[in-house]
């Protein structure tokens, strides 16, 4: 019942473009008493349906760049297999570490970002025009 | 012929730039169960993608590298009924947080969870 909770707020985290995982995984080790590589698992499991629905809206509203995607897979499934293979090698309280370090940083960039689109959206508030609604204009 | 010399050279930093976010996305993803998406969307929008596309091509990307990682776990480690129960809860909730996106962009939800990720962090990091 718990695992239901945690797996509801990863979605709507997810959903809200934040990435559900980084609230799943620690919620799975620390409450429920998985180890980080079945929590990992969980985390995987947990992506598919939402995501499958998700992909299928994307697709059908064309903002997916399949081109690009296609020419990306081909490294990203090296990177993957790499990755795997580091999961499954390294013991469990050293991919522990790694994640942690992995969600601290995560969590500076999610800081800095977010200060930064705020304060963007403050000086578009206060702009002449007074359209305050065009927030995914970039700055750089 | 300086511009052809430039246009040669971004077109191989593009192609640089291609293979380390494919690289690393997937790294990121098989190695940590997730998190793919936190390296691919910025990248994505460096790279001259708005916002939403690049969320959408991310996704795109990552979804086929998360069920081939699951099948390498689920056979590895096996899968748990608390896994299960996740992904049953995350239906509802993913629907819901989509619902909310556009009026929930408050710059508290996004320091609640830097705030979130940094304090989980720190907490693995020391027990």
């Amino acid at each position: 019942m718990l695992s239901a909770l945690i797996g509801f707020a990863s979605g709507a985290i997810s959903g809200l473009g934040l990435g559900g995982g980084t609230v799943l995984m620690p919620l799975m080790t620390a409450f429920v008493g998985l180890s980080q590589l079945e929590a990992q698992c969980a985390n995987l499991i947990a992506y598919l349906p939402s995501a499958s629905v998700a992909l299928r809206a994307h697709i059908r509203a064309r903002r997916v760049d399949g081109a690009l995607v296609r020419k990306l897979l081909i490294w990203g499934f090296l990177g993957m297999a790499a990755g795997i293979a580091v999961a499954f090698f390294l013991p469990n309280a050293w991919l522990k570490k790694g994640f942690a370090v992995f969600l601290i940083g995560v969590g500076l960039w999610q800081f800095r970002e977010g200060e930064r689109a705020h304060r963007r959206e403050k000086r578009q508030d206060s702009g002449p025009d007074g359209c305050g609604e065009g927030g995914n204009a970039r700055d750089r | 012929m300086n511009f052809v010399k430039r246009w040669g050279t971004m077109a191989r930093t593009t192609r640089k730039r291609q293979t380390l976010l494919g690289l690393m996305t997937g790294l990121i993803n098989g190695a940590f169960g997730g998190g793919g998406g936190m390296f691919a969307v910025p990248m994505l929008i460096d790279m001259g993608k708005e916002q939403h596309d690049a969320q959408a091509t991310a996704m795109a990307l990552i979804l086929p590298m998360t069920v081939a990682t699951a099948v390498a776990y689920v056979w590895r480690a096996g899968i748990t009924w608390q896994a299960i129960w996740a992904a049953l809860g995350s239906i509802p909730g993913a629907w819901l947080g989509a619902r909310w996106m556009g009026r929930m962009r408050s710059v508290w939800l996004s320091r609640l969870f830097a705030a979130f990720a940094l304090l989980a962090g720190i907490r693995m990091l020391l027990l």
